[in-house]
């Protein structure tokens, strides 16, 4: 019988290849296989013998099932690491393309700041691009005879109301040709206009919002005046504003270094400079110190190692009380950035036009 | 604009203080700085020196030989310079002396005369670019000196950014810029002598239409007036602060205008008709030549001072050409007046006149600013012509001054809002040395007048003092301050977060890329497909014409867009979300101007039926995953639209929908606007609505169990016609599949044989299970025999069946 098991044994060594095996398991353990016939035979002995000799017959089974077994998961282990062996990638091939869109580079850095302006607690708002003098210019404290209120500044639309009045009464469509309209500057204004910038959501903002508040509103912005590689007629800015009941400069001041942090991504030096926009007072420039060359001065700032960063200041009484607000009572803070700056400055794109481009090839490096 | 500083020194004593240091604080403290310029230094190796004579040069008929006197040594040299005259004092340079630019000067032969020195214009010394003769120095000029301690040659220039000083009336000349210099550096300001000498003849008749055009008008008459040039000092100062010399009468006005930042005019008094000023409105049409030789039609919004006859000056912007001064002018009229602000600003900009003098009476100026510039005018008429002198009385038209505002303000807010604590004494100290007048009352508020040339526009409330403290005690020494935190947190604004959803989904999961485009379609891309972009707003000033109307439509952009990448790109995927504009009621009493998406693809190379169908579904497909990520309920784009767009391909267009109401269309572009737009292949628009989708139910998403049993799912492939809507036909299988039905999706169409001609073939897969069991082939078999069944019965085909 160990000369059976050693056979076997033997065999099963020897085979190396999951076919071989399987040829050694039919040869011992197959229909017609040596076991598998011994134990067939068993029932023409007597039944002690029977007993005896099935037992051992049994154990030699199990035995050679456990060295298959075994063997098969080494031979098995030993083709897979043949395959293994054999088997190239080339890893310069490049990874198969999936179709992945492109955000606007504005759109990159107008979320980012709508980000950080919400873990800042601020509410992110929406206002209207097409808005009235009242919210453009009066309630910001901006005089009728301002010089930004002038025609080459604002792009101001016609009444439709009174187009339509006039289509009406003419029995024609009333429209007057592009000279025409041009060459009527001493009429004046209609109320309605393209927002010159954010400030308008100031005052709505004011109206709605419960107090005290912060909110930052972006946004599309019109100019008019003409193109060139560093002026648009159409551009982005964004806004912000803080009303409480007690609002210091240095308030605004820490406000502004938090934001430009997360901005910038690390802690940038500032300065205040004095500067006037009507709708606050006191009013500033806020200068960053140059991030290209760090103070020592460059091209970029113009050798003064500060570049001009954005307008803020503590919001003008008259300005309060147009968001009907009592000015003895909520005191606030404002500021107003160029998003579309701030996207020149973080791609180091050449020229401003570029962003209403709708150029693919442009997007497509976002 | 700009300022020297030696000239700021003739009003505040200035003496031992860094210009340079004293420019850095004036940024941080008044107004941005665009520029530091140091003039006339290294000009050490320059003497003056008198011409003792001038010869003819033997051969060069352009040159001559001068003689100059260097004080007790007499040196030669040759120069072809014209304004050369005996006895005047002139820069010279001797050589082995090094001049800034130029090096260390040689000694030349020049055809046969040897030339120890170089005498100088201004422009060789760097002093200015006149490089049209030598510099004449005065006459008393010590010679043989080093030139700096002879002559004020060495200097800073600052230049002022004007827009920084908008509001600053004040800050427009030496003497307001010397107040500031002298209140931020503690130093002393001169006071400016008002008092002059007048003649005893009559005054001129003044007369003044309306107070509130001109709050004061000052003239008075001087004779015995020489024209001739100015004399160096104030030709240096003019051109030093970018103005250019003519005549010494001309030259005094605007050195008065830039010392004490008010505009004079002087004209010539014979062609003052009839010995009278009368400021008047232009009548309409009123013809006008400026003295720069320009005509202006004039009209009655436009400020005139006019004689018994005629206009003789457009208030405030610029002199008449007849009434200027001329060489031979011997008596003179000086005009020293403030003008309403906005009618100077609305001159100046209709007739494209902007001035010297606009821009500082646009500011607003201080109706007690004039007497002070005809003091200083009167004093020097005579330093610059000798022997000119006032001829007549001073005629003084005055509206009633406006009290100056006093304003009370507690000094413990003046440091909470600011953040710093500054005391009473320091902030009345402060507004003090800015020439306030401040009391302090019994309980410590301060009562503060503001000075006349603060007081026409600049500072009316405690805020405003708050700044002047502020700016002076400097900004630099305010610390950040955290603001006070505010409790709860803040809803996020739902508009902004649908168009970020929309826009991550349309590139990230779309694969489009994100373009942005101007509020104004193009009229030449309208005019040129034919398109009518419907009722829109208009604008009224136009910077060209192709910018008219404001888009009422994103689609028509996307076309545009669609011209220019197409020359480059074969094939892209484009969308922008942005607000349109309709001239219809919208809420807050504005035009309604919901925000819209617009999606544009494009395939240069789907030019055959099936290649624009695929981009169709693709788009389509693009389409419905948005809205279904977006969590609405039955997004669906099957419908016709009602009314296609222009652009829009009428077959090929179909309404975008949720919950059943239309929020959008989505079309193929028509290919006759492909062609005109010279673009080969297709391309596909969808427009949304994202005001009306926000409007719209959102579903909330439930958890359902995942099934045990398997599923079986079967294919039917229906024969339809060409022109026929599959989509209607999965009503129809979920209505006869039975209850084990659990999903029905489109698989593919078939057109050719055996199809007969004019059908095609759709297959549907159909997905079986229960929740309970494994089902049966028979069972599932059934089910698909009704659903055959029903469409045989509809008259519907199977293949295979």
């Amino acid at each position: 019988m160990d000369d059976l098991w050693n056979e076997a044994q033997a065999q099963i060594e020897a085979a190396t290849t999951s076919a071989a095996l399987r040829d050694v398991e039919v040869a011992w353990l197959g229909k017609k296989g040596r076991i598998t016939v011994a134990l067939k035979g068993l029932g023409a002995l007597d039944p002690g013998e029977r007993r005896e000799r099935g037992q051992v017959l049994n154990r030699l089974k199990r035995d050679i099932e456990d060295a298959l077994a075994r063997r098969r998961a080494e031979v098995s282990r030993a083709e897979i690491e043949a395959r293994v062996r054999k088997d190239r990638l080339d890893p310069t091939l490049p990874g198969l393309p999936v179709a992945c869109g492109h955000l606007h580079p504005l759109t990159r850095v107008l979320e980012d700041v709508e980000d950080l302006f919400e873990r800042m607690g601020y509410h992110v708002m929406d206002f209207y691009e097409v808005e009235d003098e009242f919210h453009n210019f009066e309630a910001l404290n901006i005089p009728a005879d301002h010089p930004a209120r002038d025609l080459q500044d604002t792009f101001y639309l016609e009444d439709w109301r009174d187009r339509v009045a006039s289509a009406i009464a003419t029995g024609r469509d009333g429209l007057p040709t592009v000279t025409e309209r041009n060459a009527l500057p001493t009429r004046p204004p209609p109320a309605l206009l393209l927002r010159t910038h954010t400030s308008p959501g100031q005052i709505r903002a004011m109206r709605t919002l419960p107090r005290p508040f912060r909110a930052v509103f972006p946004g599309r912005v019109y100019r008019f005046e003409a193109t060139d590689a560093s002026h648009e007629h159409t551009f982005h800015q964004v806004e912000g504003l803080m009303i409480d009941r007690s609002v210091s400069v240095a308030n605004l001041l820490s406000a502004m270094m938090t934001m430009l942090e997360g901005v910038f991504g690390r802690r940038v030096e500032v300065r205040l400079r004095p500067g006037y926009f009507p709708f606050v007072e006191p009013g500033f420039e806020l200068d960053v110190r140059c991030l290209v060359c760090g103070g020592r001065g460059c091209p970029m700032c113009k050798s003064s190692g500060w570049v001009e960063f954005l307008g803020c200041g503590l919001v003008h009484p008259n300005v309060l009380r147009a968001g009907d607000l009592d000015p003895s009572e909520w005191e606030g803070w404002a500021f107003g950035v160029g998003l579309s700056r701030l996207a020149l400055l973080r791609y180091g794109i050449d020229d401003i036009r570029w962003l209403m481009s709708a150029d693919v090839r442009f997007t497509r490096q976002f | 604009m700009k300022f020297t500083w030696n000239w700021l020194k003739d009003f505040a004593d200035l003496d031992g203080l860094d210009p340079l240091a004293v420019a850095d604080r004036f940024t941080l403290t008044v107004a941005e700085l665009e520029g530091v310029e140091r003039v006339g230094t290294g000009l050490a190796g320059v003497r003056p020196a008198r011409i003792a004579s001038l010869d003819a040069h033997p051969s060069e008929p352009r040159w001559r030989v001068v003689t100059l006197d260097l004080g007790g040594r007499e040196v030669r040299c040759v120069s072809g310079a014209p304004n050369l005259a005996v006895g005047a004092v002139v820069p010279v340079v001797l050589p082995g002396c090094e001049l800034p630019g130029v090096g260390v000067v040689k000694a030349r032969e020049m055809r046969g005369i040897a030339s120890e020195a170089v005498v100088l214009s201004e422009a060789e010394m760097g002093l200015s670019d006149d490089h049209g003769g030598v510099l004449i120095l005065p006459p008393t000029t010590p010679v043989g000196v080093p030139l700096p301690e002879a002559a004020p040659v060495e200097d800073v220039i600052f230049e002022v950014d004007n827009k920084a000083i908008t509001h600053r009336p004040d800050l427009w000349g030496h003497w307001g810029i010397a107040r500031e210099v002298a209140a931020m550096t503690g130093r002393t300001l001169k006071p400016l002598d008002e008092s002059f000498p007048q003649g005893t003849v009559e005054a001129l008749r003044v007369i003044v239409d309306d107070p509130a055009d001109c709050p004061r008008y000052l003239a008075m008459g001087y004779a015995g007036v020489r024209v001739v040039p100015s004399p160096f000092q104030i030709a240096r100062r003019l051109r030093l602060c970018g103005m250019r010399p003519i005549n010494n009468v001309v030259d005094l006005t605007n050195y008065v205008m830039l010392a004490v930042g008010e505009p004079v005019h002087a004209f010539d008094r014979r062609r003052i008709r009839g010995d009278v000023i009368r400021v008047r409105r232009a009548a309409p049409g009123e013809p006008f030549r400026t003295l720069d030789g320009q005509d202006h039609t004039l009209c009655e919004d436009d400020l005139l001072i006019a004689d018994a006859e005629r206009g003789i000056a457009l208030a405030g912007v610029m002199g008449g050409e007849e009434s200027g001064i001329a060489d031979d002018t011997t008596d003179v009229v000086l005009e020293c007046a403030t003008f309403h602000p906005g009618r100077i600003r609305k001159t100046s900009v209709r007739h494209g006149l902007r001035t010297e003098s606009s821009a500082r009476f646009e500011k607003s100026l201080d109706p007690r600013l004039p007497p002070k510039a005809m003091a200083l005018f009167t004093r020097m008429l005579a330093e610059v012509s000798p022997g000119a002198a006032p001829s007549t009385r001073v005629a003084d038209v005055a509206a009633p001054a406006a009290d100056l505002p006093r304003i009370r303000i507690a000094p413990a807010t003046v440091s909470r809002r600011l953040g710093v604590e500054v005391p009473g004494e320091r902030t009345a100290a402060i507004l003090r040395s800015l020439e306030f007048t401040v009391h302090t009352a019994p309980d410590g508020v301060l009562e503060v007048q503001v000075p006349s040339h603060r007081a026409t526009r600049d500072i009316s409330i405690p805020e405003d003092l708050i700044e002047e403290v502020g700016r002076v005690v400097g900004y630099d020494h305010i610390p950040p301050v955290p603001p006070p935190i505010i409790e709860g947190h803040v809803p996020r604004d739902p508009m902004r977060a649908l168009i970020r959803q929309v826009r991550h989904l349309l590139a990230f999961a779309g694969g489009l890329d994100e373009v942005m485009t101007y509020s104004f379609p193009s009229e030449a891309l309208l005019a040129r497909l034919r398109l009518d972009p419907g009722p829109s707003l208009r604008l009224r000033n136009t910077l060209s014409a192709d910018h008219v109307r404001l888009r009422t439509e994103i689609a028509h952009n996307l076309l545009a867009a669609l011209e220019r990448n197409a020359t480059h790109t074969p094939a892209f995927g484009v969308f922008e979300v942005g607000r349109v504009f309709y001239p219809e009621p919208g809420p807050d009493g504005l035009p309604r101007q919901p925000h819209h998406v617009g999606v544009l693809t494009y395939d240069r190379g789907a030019s055959s039926s099936e290649a624009a169908t695929a981009l169709f579904r693709r788009l389509k497909g693009i389409l419905l995953l948005v809205l279904e990520r977006l969590d609405l309920e039955t997004p669906a784009a099957d419908e016709p639209a009602g009314s296609p767009k222009p652009w829009a391909h009428p077959n090929r267009a179909v309404t975008v929908a949720a919950s059943g109401r239309g929020v959008g269309v989505l079309a193929a572009v028509h290919p006759a606007v492909m062609q005109a737009l010279d673009c080969p292949g297709a391309a596909v628009i969808a427009e949304v609505d994202l005001d009306a989708v926000l409007a719209l139910p959102r579903r909330t998403r439930a958890f359902t169990p995942i099934p045990r049993f398997p599923s079986v799912q079967a294919d039917l492939s229906f024969i339809v016609e060409e022109g026929a809507r599959a989509g209607d036909l999965v009503p129809m299988i979920r209505g006869h599949a039975g209850h084990t039905l659990v999903g029905v999706e489109f698989v593919t169409e078939y057109r050719g044989p055996p199809v007969p001609a004019g059908h095609r073939s759709v297959t549907f897969r159909m997905t079986f299970q229960a929740p309970d069991r494994t089902l049966s082939e028979a069972e599932v078999r059934e089910s698909v025999a009704r659903v055959v069944a029903a469409a045989r019965a509809a008259g519907v085909a199977i293949r295979d069946a």
